[in-house]
């Protein structure tokens, strides 16, 4: 089932390196145990669109991945901002950003000192810390948005749909938008591994 | 009526009797999407994206035992109690008894005698 594969490749997309294979295995046997069912009742095999409709029932790749690390706590300042289902890939997006923005601002420091430009300890210090902030309010921001949209999302069998029926439905790609990884759930066909960190 | 209260209230008074009845059913072994159709005849909706972690949990907790069988040409995780999953049934069976009595005896306003 060419469709069940794609999806469940999603999930494990999301998924730590060393539970993708269990837990994709496990999602594999449910799922067609799933359709084996429906095809007895109906008495026939089903269309693809039919077991489309049946995986979207079953949650958006984002979600249910998240679902699975759900224990791993939110961030909640009054309302919970972030919930379980996105919080492990937050982190995750937050570690490699702030990683590799710091990583860059220190060659950045390194350069202007081998030039002779003149730093002071206090500048350095203020310059890193706002870039860490910087990143943090963005990623945070973003994320957040993310989560008011998560009831929203359905996964779609077509790449390059966007998966918010209705609002993005013209069957254009919205694109890739530079290096947010997270986006990455919103294009439903076409993205990449998010790494393990 | 406040429906979304009431559906968060549901939900709240659902989490815990949700691991008891999983762990009732699992006395038998059986695979993610079949135990969902047997807590369905029951009664008890689930939805199976709960389900499956929530299986995942257990066994990491040491309440179910998994193993790998073929069915239908398929391999299907089968889960089951483990020896400590049998315990904790026991005892959260009894609490749930327990709770039973008490709230029986909130409604009717009944005083308990005081246990010897």
């Amino acid at each position: 089932m060419d469709l069940i594969e794609r999806y469940i490749r999603e999930v494990k997309a999301y998924l730590p390196g060393k539970q993708q294979t269990d837990i994709g295995q496990e999602l594999n046997g449910n799922l067609h145990a799933a359709v084996d069912d429906r095809e007895e009742e109906l008495g026939r095999p089903l269309t693809e669109s039919e077991v489309e409709r049946l995986l979207q029932g079953f949650g958006h790749p984002l979600v249910v991945a998240g679902r699975y690390q759900a224990s791993q706590g939110s961030l909640a300042f009054g309302p919970r901002l972030i919930g379980p289902v996105l919080f492990p890939l937050y982190l995750r997006v937050l570690w490699l950003l702030i990683g590799i923005g710091s990583l860059l601002h220190a060659l950045i420091l390194v350069a202007l000192g081998v030039t002779g430009t003149t730093m002071t300890a206090g500048d350095i210090a203020n310059t890193f810390v706002l870039q860490i902030v910087i990143q943090f309010a963005v990623v945070t921001g973003g994320f957040i948005v993310v989560e008011r949209t998560l009831p929203m999302m359905r996964w779609t069998a077509q790449p390059g749909r966007v998966g918010y029926p209705g609002v993005f439905d013209s069957g254009r790609s919205l694109g890739r938008v530079r290096s947010s990884r997270w986006r990455a759930g919103c294009d439903a066909g076409r993205h990449q591994p998010v790494g393990v960190l | 009526m406040n429906e979304e209260l009431l559906e968060h209230l549901r939900l709240e008074l659902r989490r815990g009797y949700l691991i008891v009845a999983v762990l009732a059913q699992l006395r038998e072994e059986r695979y993610g999407y079949a135990l969902r159709k047997a807590l369905a005849i029951c009664g008890l909706d689930i939805e199976e994206n709960t389900l499956y972690p929530l299986l995942r949990r257990l066994e990491s907790q040491g309440l179910l035992v998994s193993v790998w069988r073929e069915e239908n040409k398929r391999n299907k995780r089968f889960y089951h109690l483990s020896g400590e999953g049998y315990e904790t049934l026991t005892s959260l069976l009894g609490e749930w008894r327990a709770l039973d009595a008490s709230l029986t005896c909130i409604m009717n306003g009944v005083v308990l005698p005081e246990p010897e």
